[in-house]
C-alpha cells in the first residue's frame, strides 16, 4: 500500500506527529501505541515524519497504512552528507559566529530561563538565510577559528581531532532538521513522541510555524542517551596512567555529548504546550529535566479489552507451563536475564519452555550474543526465539508472561496480558510496579515483581507462579479486573481527543490557556 | 607526502589559456607600434592594459600555490609590473620570479613532525579530596547512604578502576539503587563486564574447533573463563553451578591432553566451589605430587579443612608456609587470627 504526501491544495493535517526511531519503520510498544492511537482517533487527520540514522537500518515500512493517515515523509540524519560541489573555502560571517560565541557563554554561565531563551533563539538561526548555514559550519574560517579557541579555553583531555569530530557530528543533524521544519507538511497542531531530534524539530518547527507543539514521552529520552553515552565504546577514555582508583570523570567528550541531549530535551519541553507522561515517576523525571510543571500531565496507556478478551477462556485451561518474554530482542529488554532465569527454573521445573517472541533485526549482535547464550547454559531444547508474531496467537498458549526491561514507561505488553487472564513477572521498572501490584497501600498482585537483572528471584517468581494453582488464579482475576477498570482505550483516546482540542481549540478551553497554551517566549516571536 | 607535494605546485595547463589570451592582447596593442614608431595611442594603451591583467592572471596561476593568495594583490602587483615595464616586466616575471619562488616554495614534508605519545599525563591531576565520603567510608558507603543521587552515579563509574570482583559486587549493589540512572547505569557496567567473558568465551571455542586443542591449552583458559562466572558473582545459583560444571569438563579435557600441578590446582578450586570436598582433596593430592610448592598450595588445603570443619588439619596446613609467604598481606591477618 502507498502512502499519500499532502499537497498544497490539501487541507491541513488536524496533527503533525514527530516519530524518531519508531512507527511506522519499527515494531514495538512505541510504533503499536502511535498505531493505536491514530486508528483509535479516525476523525483526526494525521501527517507523520519520521527521523531515522540510517535508510539502511530499516526494512521499510511495516505497518498498514490506516486510513487517516494523509501524510508519510521519512528522513535519515546520517546520510545527510553535503554535495561535495559545496565543499570550498569559506569566511563565515563574524557577526554569526559572535552570535554562537555569545550562546556557549549563556549556555555556561546564564540562569536556566536565559539558557532556554539561548537554545530557542540559536535553533532559530540554523539554517536561515543571513543566520548559520550548514556551509559556513562544516567550512568556514570563522567555525575552524571558533573550535580551536573553544577547544583551548576549554577542552580537558580529548585530543584536538577527536573533539573537532564530535563537534562536527555532535551538530550536522541539526541543520538538517532545520531543513525539514521549514518544509513540514501544515498541520494544525504538532506532537512528537520523544525529546531528543523529534522533539527538537517540533520545537523548530513551533517557532517557525507558530503551531502549538505537544510532547509524549513514553521511556525518557535524556535519561536513556545518557546511559548510552556514558558506556558507549565508540567515545575514547582518557587513559592516564597515573591516575588515581576513585576517578569519575567520565570524560569531556561524553558530558558534550549528554549535555547536548539535554538542551535538546530542555528546548522541547520550553517549547511545548503540553508535555504528557505515562505514570508520575517519569513526570517528575520531565519536571527535573526542566519541563514547565503546569504543563505536564499524565495520560495513561489503554488498550482494547474486545481484542484480548476471547482468549481468556484458552488461558484458563492453560496447564504447560510455557513462559513466554514479548518484546524487541535489545539490550533494554535485558533478555539475557530471562534465559539464565530458564536455566534456575528448568532445574527446578524440566518441562519450563521459555519463548522469547520479538524481531530480533534491532540489534542483531545483542540477538546473537543472546543465542550463544541458550547454547552457553544448554538452553537449546528449552528457550525459543520465535520472532515477530501476533500477540494474540501467543498469549492465547502461555501460562505466564515475564518481563525482565531493565527500563520501562508501561509497556503495553503487561496490559494485554493481564487483559488475556494471563499473571505477569515483571521487573521493578516504570510504571509496571503499580500495574502489577495496584494501590500500594493495599497491593493486589496480578503477578510479581523482582528487581532487576536479577535470575534467581525471576526464576523463583516464574516457579511459584506456575506451581501455585490458587496464587495463578487470584492474580488472573486481579489482572482483569485492574485493566478493564483502569486501562481500556476509550479513556486514554478521549483523554488524547482532548488533549488535542485544547492545543488546536484553545478559544474553547480558556480555564487551559494561562497554563498549557502556546506560548512562545517572548523573545521567540520576534523575528 | 608525495601527495602533498605534487598539490601545492600548480599546473601550467591552468594558466596558459590566460596567457595566450594575454599575448594576443599584447601584440595587438605592439603591432602598429612597431610598424610605426610613434607615441602609443589610447587604443594601444587599453589593448596594453587588458593584457597585462591577462598576463597577470596567467602568471598568477603559474605560482606555486601558497604563493597565489591573496589573489587581488597578487594580480595587481603584476599587472602593475608588466603594464608600467612593457615585455621586460612580464618576461622579468615569467623567467626570474615565478622559477625562484618554486624553488624557495616551502616543503609540505617538512611541516609534519611525528610526535610519540607524551609520557606524561595531558593535564595536572586532581587528587580525590580526603574529606569526601567515599575516601573517608568507601564506596559502598556512597552507594548505601548518599541522598543525592548523582553522587552514587559516581560511585557507580569509579568502579570502572576497581579490580572486576570488587567491583561486581557495587554494581550489584547499584542495581538494587531507587533512581533510575544508578540502576542504569550499574546494569550496562555490569553486563559490559558479561560481555566480555562470552566474547573471549566464544572466540577460545571458535580457535578450539578451528586449530585442534593438543595440548588442552585452550581448554584450561574456557575453564577458567567459566569459573570466572562464579569467581566474580555474575552468575548465581544453578545458573553459577551450571557454568562450574562447565568449568570442570573442560578442565578434565584439559588434564587428559596434558596434566599438570597448575590445572590440579584450578581443579581444586573449582571443586571447593561446587562443595565437592572430595573431589577438592584428590586435586591437591596430585598436586603436591605434581611438585607443587607448599606456599601455592597450602592456602587452598588449609580452605578445604576450614570448609570441611577439620580445624587442626587447617592450622597444620598454615604451619607449612614458609617465612615468606606468612609476611604476605592477604595471609598475614588469617595467620595472626588463627596463632
Amino acid at each position: 500500500m502507498t502512502w499519500p504526501t499532502l499537497k498544497r491544495r490539501d487541507a491541513p493535517a488536524d496533527v503533525v506527529l514527530l516519530l524518531e526511531g519508531t512507527y511506522p519503520m519499527v515494531r514495538g510498544g512505541v510504533s503499536a501505541w502511535v498505531d493505536q492511537l491514530i486508528r483509535g482517533l479516525p476523525a483526526l487527520r494525521f501527517a507523520l515524519v519520521f527521523l531515522g540514522g540510517r535508510r539502511e537500518h530499516y526494512e521499510g515500512i511495516l505497518f498498514e497504512r490506516p486510513a487517516n493517515v494523509v501524510h508519510l515523509e521519512c528522513h535519515y540524519l546520517i546520510d545527510d552528507l553535503p554535495n561535495a560541489k559545496t565543499i570550498k573555502a569559506r569566511r563565515g560571517k563574524k557577526r554569526t559566529f559572535a552570535a554562537v560565541h555569545e550562546f556557549h557563554q549563556t549556555l555556561r554561565h546564564a540562569e536556566p530561563s536565559e539558557q532556554n531563551r539561548a537554545l530557542c533563539d540559536m535553533a532559530r538561526m540554523l539554517g536561515r538565510r543571513g543566520g548559520l548555514s550548514q556551509e559556513d559550519f562544516l567550512y568556514s574560517q570563522s567555525a575552524w577559528q571558533q573550535i580551536v579557541d573553544h577547544y583551548l579555553e576549554h577542552v580537558t583531555e580529548p585530543s584536538f581531532i577527536d573533539y573537532f569530530w564530535s563537534v562536527r557530528n555532535i551538530h550536522a543533524p541539526l541543520f538538517l532538521l532545520a531543513r525539514i521544519a521549514k518544509t513540514l507538511p501544515r498541520g494544525r497542531c504538532l506532537h512528537t513522541i520523544s525529546t531528543g531530534y523529534a522533539g527538537f524539530l517540533g520545537a523548530l518547527a513551533h517557532h517557525i510555524h507558530h503551531r502549538p507543539l505537544l510532547v509524549t514521552e513514553h521511556g525518557i529520552y535524556t535519561k536513556e542517551r545518557q546511559i548510552d553515552l556514558l558506556e558507549a565504546k565508540w567515545i575514547k577514555n582518557s587513559t592516564d596512567a597515573l591516575s588515581h582508583g576513585f576517578q569519575i570523570d567520565t570524560g569531556y567528550i561524553r558530558q558534550m555529548w549528554i549535555r547536548f541531549f539535554q538542551g535538546l530535551g530542555r528546548m522541547a519541553y520550553t517549547s511545548a504546550a503540553q508535555i504528557t507522561a505515562l505514570h508520575e515517576g517519569n513526570r517528575l523525571r520531565q519536571l527535573q529535566d526542566g519541563a514547565p510543571a503546569e504543563r505536564t500531565r499524565l495520560i495513561p496507556n489503554g488498550i482494547n479489552i474486545e481484542r484480548f478478551a476471547p482468549l481468556r477462556d484458552a488461558t484458563a485451561h492453560n496447564r504447560q507451563p510455557i513462559v513466554a518474554l514479548l518484546g524487541r530482542v535489545t539490550p533494554i529488554k535485558d533478555i539475557k536475564t530471562f534465559i539464565r532465569a530458564m536455566r534456575q527454573l528448568s532445574d527446578q521445573l524440566p518441562e519450563a519452555q521459555g519463548w522469547i517472541v520479538g524481531p530480533t533485526s534491532e540489534d542483531p549482535a545483542y540477538a546473537q550474543e543472546c543465542h550463544d547464550l541458550v547454547a552457553q547454559l544448554g538452553l537449546e531444547d528449552r528457550v525459543q526465539f520465535l520472532g515477530f508474531q501476533r500477540t494474540e496467537e501467543i498469549l492465547a498458549q502461555v501460562r505466564l508472561v515475564v518481563l525482565t526491561s531493565i527500563s520501562e514507561a508501561q509497556p503495553l505488553v503487561i496490559l494485554e496480558a493481564m487483559a488475556a487472564g494471563i499473571p505477569l513477572v515483571c521487573s521493578d521498572v516504570g510504571a509496571c510496579r503499580e500495574m502489577v501490584l495496584g494501590d500500594p497501600a493495599a497491593p493486589q498482585p496480578a503477578g510479581s515483581i523482582v528487581p532487576i537483572a536479577s535470575p534467581q528471584a525471576t526464576a523463583q517468581a516464574m516457579y511459584d507462579l506456575l506451581t501455585q494453582q490458587d496464587t495463578w488464579q487470584a492474580a488472573r482475576t486481579t489482572g482483569i479486573a485492574r485493566v478493564e477498570a483502569e486501562y481500556t482505550d476509550a479513556l486514554m483516546m478521549a483523554r488524547y481527543q482532548q488533549l488535542y482540542q485544547e492545543v488546536i481549540h484553545p478559544e474553547d478551553h480558556p480555564h487551559r490557556q494561562d497554563t498549557g497554551a502556546p506560548s512562545p517566549i517572548p523573545a521567540l516571536s520576534t523575528p | 607526502m608525495s601527495t602533498h607535494e605534487t598539490a601545492a605546485r600548480a599546473s601550467p595547463l591552468k594558466s596558459l589559456p590566460w596567457l595566450v589570451a594575454g599575448l594576443l592582447f599584447e601584440s595587438t596593442a605592439a603591432y602598429p607600434w612597431w610598424v610605426a614608431i610613434t607615441l602609443p595611442t589610447t587604443e594601444m594603451i587599453a589593448l596594453h592594459g587588458v593584457g597585462s591583467v591577462l598576463l597577470a592572471e596567467g602568471l598568477r596561476r603559474a605560482l606555486p600555490t601558497p604563493y597565489q593568495r591573496p589573489a587581488l594583490g597578487v594580480l595587481l602587483f603584476f599587472a602593475l609590473l608588466i603594464f608600467i615595464l612593457p615585455a621586460v616586466g612580464f618576461l622579468g616575471l615569467a623567467f626570474g620570479l615565478v622559477p625562484a619562488l618554486y624553488r624557495t616554495a616551502p616543503q609540505r614534508a617538512s611541516r609534519w613532525q611525528p610526535l610519540d605519545l607524551p609520557a606524561l599525563p595531558y593535564q595536572p591531576m586532581v587528587p580525590p579530596s580526603a574529606d569526601s565520603v567515599a575516601m573517608r567510608e568507601g564506596l559502598t558507603s556512597v552507594l548505601s547512604y548518599s541522598d543525592n543521587s548523582r553522587q552514587r552515579q559516581e560511585a557507580i563509574l569509579a568502579c570502572r578502576h576497581l579490580p572486576r570482583r570488587q567491583a561486581v559486587s557495587l554494581l550489584r549493589q547499584g542495581l538494587t539503587d531507587p533512581t533510575d540512572d544508578v540502576r542504569l547505569l550499574a546494569y550496562s557496567m555490569l553486563s559490559g563486564i558479561e560481555r566480555d567473558l562470552d566474547e573471549q568465551i566464544k572466540t577460545l571455542s571458535t580457535a578450539r574447533q578451528d586449530n585442534g586443542d593438543p595440548f588442552g591449552q585452550h581448554a584450561e583458559a574456557l575453564a577458567m573463563h567459566y569459573w570466572e562466572y562464579d569467581y566474580l558473582k555474575l552468575a548465581q545459583g544453578s545458573t553459577a553451578r551450571f557454568l562450574l560444571n562447565q568449568a570442570l569438563d573442560y578442565l578434565d579435557q584439559a588434564i587428559d591432553c596434558a596434566d599438570s600441578a597448575h590445572r590440579q590446582l584450578l581443579r581444586g578450586r573449582l571443586c571447593l566451589a561446587l562443595n565437592d570436598d572430595q573431589g577438592a582433596k584428590t586435586a591437591f593430592q596430585q598436586c603436591q605430587r605434581l611438585g607443587m610448592h607448599d606456599d601455592d598450595l597450602a592456602p587452598y588445603r588449609a580452605e578445604l579443612a576450614f570448609q570441611t570443619r577439620d580445624y587442626a588439619s587447617m592450622l597444620t596446613q598454615l604451619a607449612r608456609l614458609s617465612p615468606t609467604a606468612r609476611e604476605q598481606p592477604i595471609l598475614h591477618p588469617l595467620l595472626e587470627y588463627w596463632r
